[in-house]
């Protein structure tokens, strides 16, 4: 008798938490669904990747984010929740626009950008807000392999291109023994004897790779779990290294082709120039980050769970499903 | 053993409402939209005067380019068989650079709102020095109508420099920004 007046005066014994195998099969499952829904574009993404070198970084898309949720799966495992209904109110909100820039309105970047936002809701009505704040990183990266058309991104990179030449201009023709004029977007040079144009017929010469690099920059960026402000100092570095590892780009491609004299069409100048700014932005990027971390005292790095949970503190909070 | 699991993994109402939306939209929200575009498409205005027939010399103070003055008009396919090219240049005793005006109307509902100058010059390798935002005011308008608003681009070729102005005219009013134009 008293063994049961003792059980009955305790609380009922709280839900088990959700599989995180179930979770994982489920977002798993809906990311699949999406990507079938969105065919035309997702199709759309694969073309342009592999035509066009500005938005080549997004064939290691899926490469990136395995390694991002690698990094980060036991805060991911931790965090995961209830999902919340709000992830169908942005997957509607998705659709909806979605379906409205197929008529009335023929616009094709917010179209394309509905998936981001459909994948964002996807996760949060599965796994939660924690497990959405933690996946922000690998929606950033989305975002930055969605190609952006080609008359608004020549408007986004005029004034850049145009700064570009002409820094690239006073550099070069500050070179001893070579003259450098700049008409127009042509940069012609002269060395003793060899003349010649650096990047030869190239209609982006002055813009190129510029979201590659800030792609870089957010991968890095966010390969460690870090502390917000740490993460901001990056953010706002990060259009600024861009334009510069671009700037070196051209001043590299225009280096090789006044002292190497390489074929006019020859196709290696403008690969090597593009490689070696790609390690440079990787390294400033990556530099950065080391500097900032090591600004944080040893018992600051507290601060770096701020984005995840300790598995016990996860256990305490409790979790529930349906 | 199969069954639990699959349960477990259905046992989600987010989950299932999830799925549900996206099979719906996969399937649906494509063909309804072309349903609804070929349901509201908008039909052509027959034309009252070709653009063949419009006549410099109803301008007072200007007259077709000299040859000396003489500008080449656009070379590439306008995408629409009404357009007019002239190139003309202020009367003497003035002495001026020739002007180039180019229109072009398109009424087929399928067309898009054409390529502006500053993003089709510069994929053709032309540098973009500068887009400003102006008014030009007509004499005759009421104050009140303000003039009409363009966008003049100021163009450099390795040979040469010039400015472009351009502005749309859509359903009678004028816009100068090819985004907002389609909103008319």
């Amino acid at each position: 008798m008293q063994a049961e007046a003792a059980v009955a005066v305790l609380p009922p014994a709280r839900a088990a938490p959700q599989s995180g195998r179930i979770v994982a099969a489920r977002v798993a499952i809906l990311l699949v669904v999406l990507g079938w829904a969105f065919r035309p574009e997702v199709r759309g993404f694969f073309k342009t990747w592999t035509t066009a070198s500005d938005w080549a970084h997004g064939l290691v898309l899926p490469l990136a984010i395995f390694l991002l949720v690698l990094r980060r799966w036991a805060a991911l495992a931790a965090a995961v929740r209830r999902g919340s209904i709000w992830g169908i109110v942005l997957l509607l909100a998705a659709l909806l626009v979605y379906g409205l820039c197929y008529w009335p309105f023929t616009f094709a970047y917010p179209r394309e950008l509905a998936l981001t936002v459909a994948a964002a809701g996807v996760i949060l009505a599965t796994c939660g807000w924690r497990v959405l704040k933690l996946c922000v990183p690998m929606l950033l990266l989305l975002l930055l392999s969605t190609p952006i058309g080609s008359r608004m991104y020549a408007s986004l990179i005029i004034r850049p291109e145009t700064a570009t030449l002409a820094l690239t201009h006073r550099t070069l023709d500050a070179l001893p023994s070579v003259d450098v004029t700049l008409t127009g977007p042509d940069l012609d040079f002269r060395r003793g004897g060899a003349r010649g144009t650096v990047a030869l017929g190239e209609s982006r010469r002055g813009a190129a790779l510029l979201i590659t690099y800030v792609f870089i920059g957010v991968f890095v960026a966010f390969a460690r779990i870090r502390p917000a402000w740490q993460i901001v100092a990056l953010a706002v570095a990060a259009v600024p290294v861009a334009l510069f590892c671009n700037l070196l780009r051209l001043i590299g491609r225009g280096l090789i082709t006044i002292y190497v004299e390489p074929d006019p069409l020859a196709s290696w100048p403008r690969s090597v120039a593009a490689a070696g700014s790609l390690l440079l932005a990787y390294l400033l990027f990556a530099g950065g980050a080391r500097f900032l971390s090591g600004l944080v005292q040893p018992a600051g790095a507290a601060e770096d769970t701020d984005d995840a949970l300790e598995p016990e503190q996860a256990g305490a909070e409790g979790v529930a499903d349906g | 053993m199969a069954e639990p699991r699959l349960r477990a993994l259905l046992n989600s109402r987010l989950f299932l409402g999830c799925v549900l939306l996206l099979v719906a939209g996969g399937l649906g929200l494509r063909p309804a939209a072309a349903r609804l575009a070929q349901r509201y498409a908008k039909q052509p205005i027959a034309l009252r005067k070709s653009l063949a027939e419009f006549d410099i010399s109803g301008l007072r103070s200007f007259q077709p380019a000299s040859p000396r003055n003489a500008l080449p008009g656009p070379n590439q396919d306008m995408g629409t068989a009404e357009h007019t090219w002239v190139a003309f240049e202020r009367r003497p005793p003035v002495v001026s650079e020739a002007v180039g005006l180019l229109v072009t109307y398109y009424s087929d509902p399928r067309d898009k709102v054409p390529h502006t100058p500053e993003v089709c010059y510069r994929q053709g390798g032309t540098i973009v020095n500068g887009v400003s935002d102006s008014v030009v005011e007509i004499p005759g308008w009421p104050p009140a109508a303000g003039g009409v608003p363009v966008r003049a681009v100021d163009l450099q070729q390795p040979a040469k420099r010039g400015i472009s102005v351009y502005v749309f005219c859509a359903n009678g009013q004028f816009c100068r920004d090819r985004l907002w134009v389609r909103w008319i």
